[in-house]
C-alpha cells in the first residue's frame, strides 16, 4: 500500500461517519424550512413615528397634572401642529418661573421656548432617534413574549433592513396564522379617559351617547368636535348581527395609559361572564387615583387601542377612588378574553405595526413539495450515476462514491450548523451534484488527455489530479462569488439555497480531489506497473 | 473507450463572424420581447396577496373567479395548478395602487368560504406582499446580479488580465439578456427564487469560461508566451476541453430537467431558467468569451499601427499576457 494511506482513509471514514451520525435520523437531525414544514412568515415594520406620538402624548398628559397639583391655571395643553412637541397656552406670566421647573422635571432635555403666556416644548433630534430605537427594541421584546405565550416552538424574531426598524418573525408549524397575526400585531393600550360631557348635562350618571352615529354626538357638542375632546365608538353587536354604534365624547388626553400592567388575567364575574382582571403598577396606581378621585360620580370610559383604531369598551361611573386593581368586562368569550390579557400581560406594542409580507404554507402543500423535490432530486442523481458509470465505467464508480459521499458530508455539515432544508435548497443541493461532478470530469478528461498521448497510467493520474487543480479552483471561486451576492441577496428559502450550494462545493474540492485521488491509490494498490486504467 | 468527441479539430474560431452575428441577432430578438412583450411580475413585486387551496373535488375556476368578482376583487388572477387530479387552484389578487391591505389573503380564502361552504377546500398557503417591497426588490435583485458579475470581472482579472475578464463578463450579459428573452417569450413569472436562479447561472456559465481560459494560458505558457496565430491556439484549447465542457453542461442540465419536469410547480420557473440557462451559457463561453479575446488583440494592433508603431507589431499572443497561474 503507498504510503500515507492509512491516515487518508481513516480521515474520509472518520468524516462519512461524524455526518451521518450528525444527520441520521434526518427527520429529527435537520430543520426544514417553512416551505417544506409549513408555518407563517411575516415582515412587521414597526412605524416608530407612533412611539414618538405616545411620548408626546404622556408628556401632555403629565404636564396637565403638574399643572394641577402646583395650582397653575392654564388654557389648554395641545400636542404642537409639527407633531414633535406640545404646546401649553394661556398660564399665568406671574408663574413663570414654576411652569420652566415643571418642564425641567418632566420633559428634560426637550427644547423649552416661551412666548408670553404660551409655551412650546419641542423634542430634539437626538433624542426622537433614541425613542425610536427603544420601541423597536421594546417591540421585539414585546413580540418574543406574546409568541412565546402562543406556544409556538423554534420561533424566530429578528431585526431586519437597514434602517432597523423592521421586523422578522417566523413561526413554524402555526394552524391559525390570522390568530397569530392579530396577537403579533395589536397594540392592546388601554386607556382611561374621563367622558367629554356635552354642555348642559346634568345627570353624570345616567348620560349615554344617542344612537345615530357620529353626527348625533357632534351637533349635541354644538357642531363641532372640541380639539381637546376625540369620538370613540362603542359597538354593540346584537344576536342577529346588527351592529349598533355609540360614539363617546371623550377627553383627548387620557387619565392614565395602562401600559404599566403588573398583571392581567382571564376572570369570571358573579354571573359567570369572562372578564379580565388587572392590576396596575403602583406608580400608574397612583396615578389612577387622582384620576378617578377628580371624576367621582362620573362616567370614565375604557378605551382599547389596537391596529384596528380605538373601540370604547366600557364607561362604568367611577363609585369609589380606585387605584391598582380592577376588572374589564366586555362581550368576551374564553379565547378573546385571554388573548386580551395576554396582549395587556405582555405589555403594550409602543408603536404601530404593520405587516409587509406575509408566507403561510400550510402543512400539507410542504409535505408535497418534499416528496416532488426530493423525487427529483433523486432522479436526477440517478441519471447523473449512471451517465458517469457508462462513460468512464470504472473510473465512474469513483466519481459515483465521491458524489454520494458529497451529499452525506452536505448533510452533516446541515445538521451541525442547524441551517435549514428549504425547497429551494433541495434543488441546490442536486444542482451541487450537478456542479461537483464537473470537478470528476474535469480530472478524468485529463487523465485521458495524458493516457492517450502515451503516458504510463500512474503518471497520467499524477498529471491528471494535479493539471485540473487549479482550474477546479477558479471554477469553485466563481460559483462562491455568486453564491454569496445570493445570500445577501435572499431571505429565507433563498438563503437556504445559497447556504447548501456553497456547502456543497467546499466539500466537492475534498471529495473530488481529495477523496477520488485516495479511491484510484486504494485500487491500485502499489503494483509497480499498472497497465491500464478503466476510464 | 465510449468518447463525445474522438479527437476534434472543429473550427470554432474560423466561423466566429457568423456566431457573433447570431449572438447579436439573438440579443437584439431578446431585448425585443422584453420590450414588447415585458416579464410578469410575480407577487413579490407587484405586491398584493396570493393563495392556493385545494378542492374535495374538480374546482370549478370560473365560479371562483364570479365569487371573486361579485365580492370585489378587481383584477384577480385565477389558475389551476400542479396536476389536474390535484383539484388545485391559485388565486391571486393585486393591491390597488399605492394601498396596504394585510388581511387581504385572508379575505380572499372568507370570501371563497362564504360563498361555498368552509369544507369545500382546504387553504395550502397564503401570502401578502405589501407594496413598499417591490421596488426594493427589485433594486436589491439588480444590485445582486450585477454585483455578482463585477466580482467575476475583477476574480478572473486577478487570475488572467482585465481583458480576459471583460470577455467573461461579455458572455455572463448575453447568457442572461437571452435567457431572460425566452423567460418572456414563454410567459413565466419573475419571483424571488428565478432571481435566485439567475444568480446560479451567472456562478453557473462563468466555469466554462473559465475552464477554457486555463486552458487557453496553459497552451500560452508551453509556446513560451508567443504563438503565430492566436485563433489557432483558441481553437486547440477549446477542442481540448470540448469533451469536458458538453459533458458536465450535459450532466448539470439532466439535473435541472428532471427538476423542472418532476420538482412541482414551486421548482418549475426557477429550473426552466437552469434548463435554458444552461444552454446558453455553455454556447457563449465557446463562441463569446474565447472571440473577444482575438477581437480586443485585433483592437490592440490597430490601435498600434495607427500610432505608427513599427509592424513587427503585428497581432502575437505575446501582448495577450496571461498574468500568473
Amino acid at each position: 500500500m503507498p504510503r500515507n494511506i492509512t491516515w487518508k482513509l481513516a480521515l474520509i471514514v472518520g468524516a462519512v461517519g461524524i455526518s451521518v451520525w450528525l444527520f441520521y435520523p434526518p427527520k429529527d437531525k435537520i430543520s426544514l424550512g417553512l416551505d417544506l414544514q409549513g408555518g407563517s412568515h411575516l415582515l412587521l415594520q414597526v412605524e416608530t413615528s407612533a412611539a414618538v406620538k405616545s411620548e408626546i402624548d404622556l408628556a401632555i398628559n403629565r404636564i396637565g397634572q403638574f399643572l394641577k397639583e402646583k395650582n397653575i391655571p392654564y388654557a389648554s395643553i395641545n400636542a404642537a401642529a409639527d407633531g414633535a412637541g406640545a404646546v401649553v397656552a394661556g398660564t399665568d406670566p406671574g408663574r413663570a418661573a414654576d411652569v420652566r421647573e415643571i418642564f425641567n422635571t418632566i420633559v428634560p432635555g426637550w427644547s423649552v421656548s416661551p412666548s408670553g403666556a404660551d409655551w412650546s416644548v419641542h423634542i430634539p433630534e437626538a433624542l426622537r432617534k433614541q425613542i425610536e430605537a427603544t420601541s423597536v427594541d421594546t417591540t421585539l421584546t414585546v413580540l418574543r413574549q406574546r409568541i412565546d405565550e402562543l406556544g409556538v416552538k423554534e420561533r424566530v424574531i429578528q431585526r431586519q433592513g437597514t434602517a432597523g426598524d423592521r421586523i422578522v418573525v417566523e413561526l413554524p408549524g402555526i394552524e391559525d396564522p390570522d390568530r397569530a397575526k392579530g396577537v403579533l400585531q395589536d397594540q392592546a393600550v388601554l386607556e382611561w379617559k374621563a367622558v367629554a360631557y356635552p354642555p348642559g348635562t346634568t345627570d353624570f350618571e345616567g348620560w349615554r351617547p344617542p344612537p345615530g352615529g357620529k353626527d348625533a354626538v357632534v351637533q349635541m357638542l354644538g357642531g363641532s368636535v372640541p380639539p381637546n375632546v376625540e369620538l370613540v365608538p362603542e359597538i354593540y353587536v346584537d344576536a342577529g348581527g346588527n351592529r349598533t354604534e355609540y360614539w363617546w365624547p371623550l377627553q383627548a388626553v387620557a387619565a392614565i395609559v395602562g401600559n404599566d400592567l403588573r398583571s392581567a388575567r382571564r376572570g369570571a364575574d358573579q354571573m359567570q361572564r369572562n372578564v379580565v382582571d388587572f392590576v396596575l403598577s403602583p406608580e400608574a396606581g397612583k396615578r389612577f387615583q387622582a384620576a378617578t378621585r377628580e371624576n367621582l360620580r362620573k362616567k370614565m370610559a375604557i378605551v382599547l387601542g389596537s391596529s384596528k383604531g380605538k373601540v370604547v369598551i366600557s364607561a362604568p361611573v367611577i363609585n369609589d377612588v380606585i387605584t391598582d386593581r380592577g376588572q374589564i368586562s366586555g362581550r368576551f368569550d374564553v379565547k378573546s378574553a385571554e388573548d386580551l390579557a395576554l396582549k395587556l400581560r405582555s405589555g403594550a406594542i409602543p408603536t404601530a405595526v404593520t405587516i409587509i409580507e406575509e408566507r403561510t404554507v400550510g402543512p400539507s402543500l410542504g409535505a408535497d413539495s418534499i416528496r416532488a423535490g426530493v423525487m427529483a432530486s433523486l432522479i436526477g442523481f440517478v441519471g447523473v450515476a449512471v451517465f458517469m458509470l457508462v462513460y468512464y465505467r470504472l473510473s465512474g464508480v469513483n466519481a459515483v462514491i465521491a458524489l454520494l459521499m458529497n451529499v452525506v458530508l452536505v448533510l452533516g455539515a446541515m445538521a451541525y450548523f442547524g441551517s435549514t432544508l428549504t425547497l429551494p435548497g433541495i434543488a441546490g443541493l442536486i444542482l451541487t451534484v450537478g456542479m461537483a461532478v464537473d470537478s470528476n470530469v474535469l480530472i478524468f478528461e485529463r487523465i485521458r488527455e495524458e493516457l492517450r498521448i502515451g503516458k504510463a497510467v500512474r503518471t497520467a493520474i499524477d498529471q491528471g489530479f494535479s493539471r485540473a487543480f487549479g482550474t477546479i479552483v477558479d471554477t469553485h471561486v466563481t460559483t462562491i462569488v455568486s453564491a454569496f451576492f445570493l445570500f445577501t441577496y435572499g431571505t429565507g428559502p433563498v438563503r437556504g439555497f445559497a447556504v447548501t450550494l456553497v456547502i456543497g462545493l467546499l466539500f466537492s474540492m475534498f471529495t473530488a480531489v481529495f477523496v477520488s485521488r485516495v479511491i484510484y491509490d486504494l485500487v491500485l494498490g502499489d503494483r509497480r506497473n499498472v497497465e491500464s486504467l478503466s476510464i | 473507450m465510449l468518447q463525445l468527441f474522438h479527437d476534434p479539430k472543429i473550427d470554432f474560431m474560423g466561423r466566429r463572424r457568423m456566431w457573433v452575428g447570431v449572438s447579436l441577432t439573438l440579443v437584439a430578438l431578446s431585448i425585443a420581447i422584453l420590450v414588447t412583450k415585458g416579464i410578469k411580475e410575480g407577487i413579490e413585486f407587484e405586491g398584493g396577496a396570493e393563495v392556493q387551496i385545494q378542492y374535495k373535488s374538480r374546482p370549478d375556476v370560473a365560479a371562483v373567479r364570479e365569487i371573486l368578482g361579485k365580492s370585489g376583487f378587481n383584477g384577480s388572477l385565477v389558475t389551476t395548478i400542479g396536476k389536474p387530479e390535484d383539484n388545485e387552484i391559485y388565486v391571486r389578487v393585486p393591491l390597488e395602487r399605492g394601498a396596504k391591505d394585510e388581511d387581504l389573503a385572508p379575505r380572499v380564502v372568507a370570501a371563497l368560504k362564504q360563498a361555498q361552504g368552509a369544507d369545500a377546500f382546504e387553504t395550502r398557503s397564503q401570502s401578502y406582499i405589501g407594496p413598499a417591497v417591490g421596488s426594493e426588490l427589485v433594486k436589491k435583485a439588480l444590485g445582486a446580479i450585477l454585483g455578482s458579475m463585477a466580482g467575476m470581472l475583477v476574480y478572473i482579472w486577478i487570475r488572467f488580465e482585465f481583458q480576459w475578464g471583460l470577455a467573461a463578463v461579455i458572455a455572463l450579459v448575453h447568457d442572461t439578456i437571452i435567457t431572460l428573452g425566452l423567460f418572456s417569450l414563454f410567459g413565466y413569472e419573475m419571483s424571488l427564487p428565478v432571481v435566485a436562479a439567475f444568480l446560479t447561472l451567472v456562478g453557473y456559465s462563468v466555469n466554462d469560461t473559465v475552464v477554457i481560459f486555463d486552458r487557453i494560458r496553459e497552451n500560452l505558457k508551453a509556446r513560451g508566451g508567443t504563438v503565430s496565430s492566436l485563433p489557432d491556439l483558441i481553437n486547440i484549447s477549446m477542442n481540448q476541453t470540448l469533451s469536458r465542457t458538453v459533458l458536465t453542461s450535459l450532466l448539470t442540465w439532466i439535473v435541472c430537467a428532471f427538476l423542472f419536469a418532476l420538482g412541482g410547480p414551486a421548482l418549475r420557473d426557477f429550473s426552466f431558467v437552469m434548463v435554458v440557462g444552461i444552454i446558453v451559457g455553455t454556447y457563449s463561453s465557446i463562441y463569446i468569451a474565447a472571440p473577444f479575446l482575438v477581437v480586443w488583440q485585433e483592437w490592440l494592433a490597430e490601435r498600434a499601427k495607427k500610432k505608427g508603431a513599427p509592424a513587427s507589431a503585428r497581432p502575437t499572443a505575446k501582448k495577450l499576457r496571461a498574468g500568473k497561474a
